[in-house]
C-alpha cells in the first residue's frame, strides 16, 4: 500500500474531538507541516454519515470543519485503518463542559453567531444539516480566536450524541440513532439552545433526568423549560423565542436569524399548542390531556397498549382527539366503526403504531423497540446492524414484513415532499427484509437505505469500500496480504454488490442458490468479481486471480482423469498470472470440465467392469460339457450327418462320380 | 423358455411321425418289400425318435446316418424290382445289417466328437477375444490410472 501523506500519532489522542463514531488522533501533514490537521479514525461498531463524508470530502464549506482526505493509514501494529483527515481547530473549544465559560450578548452577536450562522448557511447550500451543533462543538479556528468554526459532522449519525435538550422534541423522542438527517430548522433549534448555554455558562437543564426534560418540554414547551428564572430580554429574548419554538413551521429560519444579525427584529412565533385535547384519557393510572405524552406512554408500554385498542372508550377518545381531515379518515379505517364484525378488526402492533403516529403526527415512527424519524431509518438500521442489536433487527423484519413501514412513513410524511419520497422508496425494502438468501435480508435494506455506506463486511475492517471497484481493489490487497485468507462472498459483500451494481443482482441470486456448494459458490464469486472487473475496467488483479486459481487447483484434485488434471492445472497456471478473473473463470470453465470428467469416469468404470466380466467368462476355457459347446457340438454333428447322407446319396445314385 | 422348447420339440416330433406314416402308406401298396426294408433298416431312428425327449438334434443325426446306411440297399432293392426274395437275400447277409445299424451307431460317435470340436473352436475364438479385451483394459488403465481400479469414493459435496 502506498505511504500516506499524513502521519498519524496513535499515542496522542484528542478526546475533545472524539465523537460516537470516531476517535481523534494527532496527525502531521508530511507535505505541509504547517497545515494543522487531525485524524478521525472510525470506531468499531459505530456508524458514520458516509453520504455526508462523500459530499464534503475535499470541499470547502465556510466555518465548518470539512474532511480533507480519507486515506488508509498504517497503525503501529502494522495493520491499516481508514482515517479521515480534518483541519485541526488550534484555537480550542469555545465551551468546556467541565469548566464552562459565560459569553456576553455582545460577544455572541459580534464574534460567535456570524460565523456559526455562516456555517449553517454554507451547509444549507449543499443541502445538508449539521445536526450536532452544541457549545462544545464550536471551535476557534486558530490561536487568534478571531473566527469560530463548527465541528465536523460526518463521524456519527445525525444528532446521535446530542443531549436531549439540543434536539427538537419530535427528534428527541426518537432513538438517538434514528433522529434523522433533519433540516436546517433542526440546526436552528440546536443553535438556540447553544446560545442559551453560552449566555448562561451552563448546559440547559443540567442535572435533570432526560425523561423529565422531555415531559416538561412536551407539557410546557422547550423555551419555558429552559428559561427557568430570568428570561433574556430584548433582542436575545426574541432570538431565543424564535429559535426555541417547538413548531418547526414557526421556528425562526436562517433568513430571520440573518435579519436579526443585521439589526432588524422579526416577529415572535405564535404560541400554539397542537397536542392538548379537550378531554383526558386515563392510561395506566395516569390522566393524559397531551396527545404527545400519551403517544410516548403508549410506546413505552407497547404490548399493554395493544390491549387498549379494543377498548371502545379509547377508540372514542382517539376519534375526538384526532380532528384533522386525514387523521379522521385513518382513524375510521383503523377502527372500522361501520363494520358489523368487530372481531375481524386487526388490532395489533401495526394499528397501535398508527394510532401513536396519529396522536403525535410529527413524532418518530414507533413500533416495539423501533423509534426513528422517517428520515432517520437509514442511520437507525445501520446502527442496529453494526451493534448487532438482535431485538431491533427482529422488530424491523416484523415491521416491514407486515408492510407497516411504508404505511407509517406515508402517515408521518404529512405534506412534506421530501418525506413522501422517502416513504415511496420503502416499497423496495419490504421484498428484501424477510429474505434469507445472499444479497437480500437486512443487509440489503442497510445498503439500500444508506447509499453512501461503506461495505461492512468483516473482511474490510481495515479499509473503506464505498463502491464496486474499491471492493475489488480491497480484495486484491487482502489476497496480497495473506494467500490463505477466505475471500468468498459474504452476506455484506453480496448485498453491497446487489445494491450498488444492480446488473449483478441476478448473479447474486444464483449465488444464493449454491450457498452450501462451496466450489460452485467460489466459481460464481469468481465470475461475479470477473464481470465487475471487466465492467468497471479495474486493472489486473493478480493476487486475487492467484487466490481463486489456488481454490481451483484444490478442486482439480477431485478430477479423475490424469491427463485432464494436467491440462487444467497447466491452464490455471497460465491464467493465474494474467490477473484477469473473468478469463480465468471462462477459459478454465471448471464446472463443465468437472461434469464431463465425472461422466467419462462413470462410463470408463462401467466399460472396465464389462471387460472384466467378459474376461472372467472366457478366460477359464471351454469344455465339451459347457452348454454352449454342447449345443454347438450337436449342431456340428447334425451338419456332419447331413453331409454324410449327401455323400452317400451321391455315391449311390451317381456311382460314376 | 423351457415351455417354448418343449412345444417346438413336440411339433417336430409330430411332423416326423406324420412323415413316417405317410411314407409307410405309400410304400405298403407300391413296394411292400421296400417298406419292410426301410422299416427294419430305420429301426434305430424309430427307437431314437420314440425315446428322445430333448429336441430333434440327436434324432436328426441318427436319422441322417441311419438313412445313409439304408439308402444303398433301398436302391439295390428298387433296381432289382423290389421282390421279397431279393429282400430275403439281403437280410441273410451280415454285411447288410452291419452297414445299416453300424451307420446308425456312428451317430453316437458324431454326437460325442461334436462338442469337443465346438469347445476347441470356442477356445480358439476366446483366445482372440481375450487379446482384444486385455488391450482395451490396458488402454483404459493407461488413460485413467489407478483411479479407475480404486474403490470409488462417494461423490463429495463441493468442498474447497
Amino acid at each position: 500500500m502506498q505511504k500516506s501523506r499524513y502521519e498519524v500519532n496513535f499515542s496522542l489522542t484528542l478526546p475533545h474531538l472524539d465523537t460516537l463514531g470516531g476517535a481523534a488522533y494527532a496527525c502531521v501533514d508530511s507535505r505541509d507541516p504547517s497545515n494543522a490537521v487531525y485524524a478521525m479514525v472510525p470506531k468499531d461498531g459505530a456508524a458514520f454519515r458516509h453520504a455526508v463524508l462523500q459530499q464534503m470530502l475535499g470541499r470547502s464549506v465556510a466555518n465548518v470543519a470539512c474532511p480533507l482526505d480519507a486515506t488508509p493509514i498504517e497503525t503501529e501494529s502494522g495493520g491499516w485503518v481508514q482515517a479521515v483527515i480534518v483541519p485541526f481547530p488550534s484555537g480550542g473549544a469555545l465551551f468546556n463542559t467541565k469548566s464552562p465559560t459565560r459569553y456576553s450578548e455582545s460577544d455572541l452577536r459580534s464574534k460567535v453567531l456570524p460565523d456559526v450562522v455562516a456555517g449553517i448557511q454554507a451547509l444549507t447550500t449543499h443541502d445538508l444539516a449539521h445536526r450536532s451543533i452544541r457549545p462544545d462543538h464550536l471551535f476557534y479556528t486558530d490561536g487568534s480566536k478571531a473566527h469560530v468554526t463548527l465541528s465536523e459532522c460526518f463521524s456519527e449519525l445525525p444528532g446521535q450524541s446530542q443531549p436531549l435538550a439540543f434536539e427538537p422534541i419530535e427528534r428527541a423522542l426518537a432513538h438517538p440513532a434514528g433522529r434523522g438527517s433533519g433540516e436546517t430548522t433542526d440546526d436552528m433549534f440546536a443553535l438556540g439552545v447553544t446560545i442559551l448555554a453560552l449566555l448562561a455558562g451552563a448546559m440547559p437543564c443540567e442535572g435533570m433526568d432526560d425523561q423529565d426534560i422531555l415531559n416538561s418540554r412536551i407539557a410546557r414547551g422547550s423555551y419555558n423549560t429552559y428559561i427557568k428564572d430570568v428570561a433574556p430580554r430584548g433582542a436575545f429574548g426574541a432570538l431565543l423565542r424564535g429559535l426555541l419554538c417547538d413548531d418547526p413551521r414557526q421556528r425562526w429560519g436562517l433568513d430571520k436569524v440573518l435579519r436579526w444579525l443585521e439589526g432588524s427584529m422579526p416577529g415572535d412565533p405564535m404560541s400554539v399548542q397542537n397536542y392538548i385535547t379537550a378531554s383526558h384519557y386515563r392510561f395506566q393510572s395516569r390522566n393524559y390531556t397531551n396527545r404527545r405524552l400519551l403517544a410516548q406512554a403508549l410506546h413505552t408500554s407497547f404490548e399493554a397498549a395493544i390491549g387498549e385498542l379494543s377498548n371502545p372508550s379509547f377508540q372514542g377518545w382517539i376519534r375526538s382527539a384526532v380532528k384533522d381531515q386525514v387523521g379522521s379518515v385513518v382513524v375510521e379505517r383503523l377502527f372500522d366503526h361501520g363494520s358489523r364484525d368487530r372481531a375481524a378488526l386487526k388490532l395489533n402492533g401495526g394499528t397501535l403504531s398508527k394510532v401513536i403516529q396519529l396522536l403525535d403526527h410529527e413524532g418518530p415512527i414507533r413500533f416495539r423497540s423501533l423509534s426513528y424519524m422517517p428520515d432517520g431509518l437509514d442511520g437507525f438500521v445501520a446502527h442496529a446492524v453494526v451493534t448487532e442489536n438482535k431485538t431491533v433487527l427482529r422488530d424491523l423484519e416484523d415491521f416491514f414484513r407486515a408492510g407497516y413501514g411504508r404505511d407509517l412513513a406515508v402517515l408521518a410524511a404529512g405534506d412534506s415532499t421530501r418525506l413522501r419520497w422517502i416513504a415511496m422508496e420503502l416499497a423496495d425494502i419490504e421484498q428484501h427484509v424477510d429474505a434469507k438468501g445472499l444479497g437480500t435480508g437486512i443487509e440489503h435494506v442497510l445498503y439500500y437505505l444508506n447509499r453512501a455506506l461503506v461495505c461492512l463486511s468483516p473482511l474490510f475492517e481495515q479499509c473503506q469500500v464505498a463502491n464496486v471497484p474499491q471492493l475489488l481493489v480491497a480484495l486484491e490487497a487482502l489476497a496480497g496480504e495473506r494467500a490463505d485468507r477466505d475471500l468468498l462472498i459474504d452476506r455484506h459483500i453480496a448485498a453491497f454488490a446487489a445494491v450498488r451494481w444492480s446488473d449483478c443482482s441476478g448473479m447474486v441470486a444464483e449465488l444464493a442458490k449454491c450457498e452450501n456448494r462451496h466450489l460452485e459458490k467460489a466459481l460464481r464469486t469468481l465470475k461475479l468479481y470477473g464481470l465487475a472487473q471487466a465492467q468497471f475496467e479495474v486493472g489486473p488483479l493478480p493476487h486475487l486471480c492467484r487466490h481463486f486459481a489456488g481454490k481451483m487447483r484444490a478442486a482439480v484434485k477431485e478430477l479423475h482423469h490424469p491427463r485432464t488434471v494436467t491440462l487444467v492445472n497447466r491452464k490455471i497456471d497460465e491464467l493465474a498470472e494474467t490477473g484477469n478473473l473473468l478469463k480465468l473463470h471462462d477459459d478454465v470453465n471448471f464446472l463443465s470440465v468437472r461434469n464431463r470428467d465425472r461422466q467419462r469416469y462413470k462410463a470408463a468404470r462401467e466399460q472396465l467392469a464389462r471387460i472384466e466380466r467378459q474376461l472372467g467368462a472366457i478366460e477359464r476355457g471351454f469344455k465339451p460339457t459347457d452348454p454352449l459347446a454342447a449345443y454347438m457340438g450337436q449342431r456340428v454333428a447334425v451338419c456332419a450327418g447331413y453331409l454324410t447322407l449327401l455323400v452317400t446319396g451321391l455315391l449311390t445314385f451317381l456311382p460314376g462320380l | 423358455m423351457t415351455k417354448a422348447v418343449a412345444s417346438e420339440t413336440g411339433k417336430g416330433k409330430g411332423r416326423f411321425w406324420i412323415f413316417v406314416i405317410l411314407t409307410s402308406c405309400f410304400l405298403v401298396f407300391l413296394m411292400p418289400a421296400l417298406l419292410i426294408l426301410v422299416l427294419v433298416g430305420m429301426l434305430p431312428t424309430l427307437v431314437a425318435g420314440f425315446v428322445e425327449r430333448h429336441g430333434l438334434g440327436r434324432v436328426q443325426v441318427t436319422a441322417t446316418l441311419n438313412l445313409a446306411g439304408v439308402l444303398p440297399f433301398v436302391t439295390e432293392l428298387w433296381s432289382s424290382g423290389g421282390s421279397f426274395g431279393q429282400l430275403m437275400d439281403m437280410a441273410s447277409s451280415v454285411y447288410t445289417w452291419a452297414t445299416m445299424y453300424g451307420a446308425a451307431f456312428s451317430a453316437i460317435i458324431y454326437l460325442w466328437i461334436g462338442p469337443y470340436l465346438a469347445a476347441s473352436y470356442l477356445d480358439f475364438k476366446a483366445a482372440r477375444a481375450i487379446h482384444y479385451y486385455e488391450k482395451q483394459k490396458t488402454q483404459l488403465l493407461e488413460d485413467w490410472g489407478d483411479a479407475l481400479t480404486a474403490e470409488p469414493a462417494k461423490e463429495k459435496p463441493d468442498t474447497l
